[in-house]
């Protein structure tokens, strides 16, 4: 019953953080299950965690580290073979399609990110991790972190520019 | 506009850092403070977007993917002729030593064996006689000796 719980409650959470750490939707999908058999594997044991969302969000965070580290990963996605957005079919405001078009264009830019910058951004910004932490995590100094940061920042302003 | 801070610095006092007088000069100077104010807006929209589920998206197919195919298949096609080829060729030139070595042994084997009946039809053939093979035989042999006694 815990196991249900415990997925139910932390899967979008843990998919949408895998799909920001991951350029692919399919491998984001299979490392979260990863990070859930992890959880279910921790929960039968004498040592579970008091807070399962950080413990879920590290564990996801590890596991797509290690997944852009393999190098059967680094051969198959190349940096021009991304994703496309799917064609908008519906008739749309002027608004709503520019809403769209932003929508696109982030998630485009964001994928064409050096995996470093990809990582801290999403840790400093989507998830509020500290500087310090994601230095620690990551395994970068600070100073590394912040010019990631700074990098990934001015790469993905352009997706916004007005 | 001298002293106006780098993109860099305005992210650090986004993010809470930088020194007292940095943030006192954002607070002072418009064009900084209108910097400082689109790069917050721009990472709030960012993070915004980020926050929602992706959009769908669909799988690109692999540049050059069908070159690659057909550059494969021409590769292969060429390895297949250049084998049939080189195989045709050595089947070709052992054939062809073949047949020239029974050439070059076809008179040795003709004198040792055989010889007499053919050259026999040959020669009369040329003299137009209609004797038996025996009695050719014995006449081109004989003829032969002459020659070369001759010499």
């Amino acid at each position: 019953m815990d196991h249900e719980r415990i997925y139910r409650a932390h899967k979008t959470r843990i998919l949408n953080l895998c799909r920001l750490l991951l350029r692919d939707s399919d491998e984001a999908e299979d490392v979260a299950q990863e990070v859930f058999l992890r959880a279910f594997e921790r929960l039968s044991s004498q040592d579970p965690p008091t807070v399962w969302e950080a413990w879920l969000v590290r564990v996801a965070v590890n596991a797509c580290r290690d997944r852009q580290r393999s190098a059967w990963w680094k051969s198959r996605r190349k940096p021009g073979d991304l994703d496309e957005l799917a064609p908008w079919l519906s008739s749309s405001s002027e608004e709503e399609a520019r809403s769209r078009e932003w929508q696109s264009n982030v998630w485009q830019q964001l994928r064409s990110l050096n995996s470093k910058q990809r990582n801290v951004f999403v840790l400093r910004y989507i998830e509020g991790w500290s500087t310090s932490e994601v230095a620690e995590t990551l395994s970068l100094t600070t100073a590394a972190v912040k010019t990631h940061l700074f990098r990934a920042v001015r790469h993905l302003r352009k997706a916004v520019e007005r | 506009m001298k002293n106006c801070l780098n993109e860099k610095t305005l992210l650090l006092l986004h993010d809470g850092e930088g020194s007292a007088e940095e943030r006192a000069h954002v607070e002072s100077c418009l064009n900084c403070a209108r910097r400082y104010r689109q790069l917050t807006d721009d990472i709030k929209d960012v993070v915004s977007i980020l926050k929602q589920p992706p959009p769908p998206m669909v799988r690109k197919p692999a540049a050059y993917s069908g070159l690659r195919w057909s550059l494969a298949a021409g590769v292969v096609m060429g390895a297949f002729l250049l084998g049939r080829m080189t195989t045709a060729g050595m089947l070709g030139s052992h054939a062809t030593a073949r047949s020239s070595q029974q050439l070059a042994a076809a008179p040795q084997q003709a004198s040792e064996t055989s010889v007499g009946p053919s050259y026999g039809l040959y020669i009369d053939n040329l003299i137009g006689q209609e004797d038996d093979t025996d009695a050719n035989q014995v006449a081109v042999e004989d003829s032969w000796n002459t020659d070369s006694d001759g010499l």
